[in-house]
């Protein structure tokens, strides 16, 4: 990892969250949908920056990514079998 | 039936068996490690002053059992027999939590005199891991189960909320800007999380203390800030968990989060302890590494919980 590679992570992480405040605060009145769909793209753009580099995953060995990953995969199988039971 | 034709053969013995039958690589396979009977002019040295000695932490078992007597505790507390609090489950609860107390206390004391340490095996015994360490693994397996936890539950929140007929706008409960300082101060301490683990690969002491302390600031800014926000939420605005869906989901979800925050602050202390004692180097710093580890994961649930709860 580069030497200033953690402080543009922190600064990154930092404007994302203030955006993300900026919207809600100003115009979520008014474009909900569209300021709820611009905020998940910037959690998980958040969450994939932690991820890669405070975590470490842009450098480890594939062993541990796949560790990383399983389990969102099962997560997700976990969220669609729950779905069968929505009541409509 | 093979089971049983194996055993008649191998009975018979009119196939004998190799030293090696599995081809195993592992020392205690080696042909001629171990003498014949007879040939030793005394009995093997099997005393414990042998490395293996050091495995002798009861901690581990210890806080296996009061995790179950507090547990005990919460399954007992729906006969409160006018009792306060989890009724007849209130003797077990408090015991087994002053049991895991003691049993944190007590493993991390015995990890700081080394009874956990055990020699390398050999490349045959680390398979699969043999590029990244087993404590690696471990860690990232326990933040796996945390992802099904977290995930599971934040996904329950989303189908309650998008099937209730009303929900508190944003900002309306929430205050958005204690969020968003509080978001800044978590997310900055995983920065000085990270900073911490540099010094540390640098063997740099002062470095390590200097940022883990640091960290430990935040993190408990974190859960000041939390704590009066949930006080001016309870008694200002009475907004409890009592409070429908919202209430209860937020004070559940938010709740859990910072017992993690919490946990994390308990490891930092122990790691300042251990720097303080000489024992972090630069060959032995994998404690500031995994701390790193689940301090980013805690910071990456509260990226998710911040604008579910504040923002949308």
């Amino acid at each position: 990892m580069g030497r200033y590679t953690p402080f543009a992570v922190w600064a990154y992480i930092m404007i994302a969250t203030l955006l993300e405040a900026f919207l809600s605060s100003f115009y979520w009145r008014i474009y909900p949908m569209l300021v709820d769909s611009v905020i998940v793209a910037l959690i998980w753009s958040q969450v994939a920056t932690v991820g890669l580099f405070y975590m470490h995953l842009k450098y480890e060995e594939k062993g541990i990514k796949i560790f990383a990953i399983v389990p969102i995969v099962f997560l997700v199988a976990l969220i669609v079998a729950q779905l069968g039971s929505v009541q409509h | 039936m093979l089971f049983l034709a194996n055993l008649l053969i191998a009975a018979s013995g009119k196939i004998p068996s190799n030293s090696n039958p599995w081809h195993a690589i592992t020392p205690e396979w080696v042909p001629g490690v171990f003498a014949p009977a007879g040939l030793l002019e005394s009995m093997p040295n099997t005393s414990s002053s042998s490395a293996h000695h050091q495995h002798t932490s009861q901690r581990p078992l210890s806080l296996a059992a009061g995790a179950a007597v507090t547990l005990t505790g919460l399954a007992l507390s729906s006969w409160k027999l006018g009792l306060p609090f989890l009724g007849i489950g209130n003797p077990f609860f408090f015991a087994g939590l002053a049991l895991v107390a003691w049993s944190v206390i007590g493993w991390a004391h015995d990890d700081l005199l080394g009874k956990f340490k055990v020699p390398d095996e050999e490349r045959g015994e680390r398979w699969p891991s043999i590029s990244f360490p087993k404590m690696k693994l471990g860690v990232w397996t326990f933040l796996a189960s945390e992802v099904l936890v977290f995930g599971s539950i934040l996904s329950s929140y989303l189908y309650v909320r998008a099937f209730s007929e009303t929900w508190p706008a944003p900002g309306s409960i929430h205050s958005i800007t204690i969020g968003t300082i509080n978001t800044i101060v978590l997310l900055s301490s995983s920065l000085t999380a990270l900073l911490a683990l540099r010094a540390a690969r640098n063997g740099n002491v002062r470095g390590v203390l200097s940022w883990i302390g640091i960290t430990f600031a935040l993190g408990s800014t974190f859960l000041a800030v939390k704590g009066f926000e949930w006080y001016d939420l309870t008694y200002n605005l009475k907004f409890t968990p009592q409070s429908g869906l919202p209430g209860s989901t937020y004070f559940f979800i938010v709740g859990l989060h910072g017992a993690h925050v919490f946990a994390g602050l308990m490891v930092m202390l122990y790691i300042l302890r251990k720097a303080l004692a000489g024992k972090i180097t630069r060959e032995n710093h994998q404690v500031v590494e995994l701390f790193g580890l689940y301090w980013s994961f805690v910071d990456i649930v509260w990226i998710f919980i911040f604008p579910l709860f504040y923002l949308m």
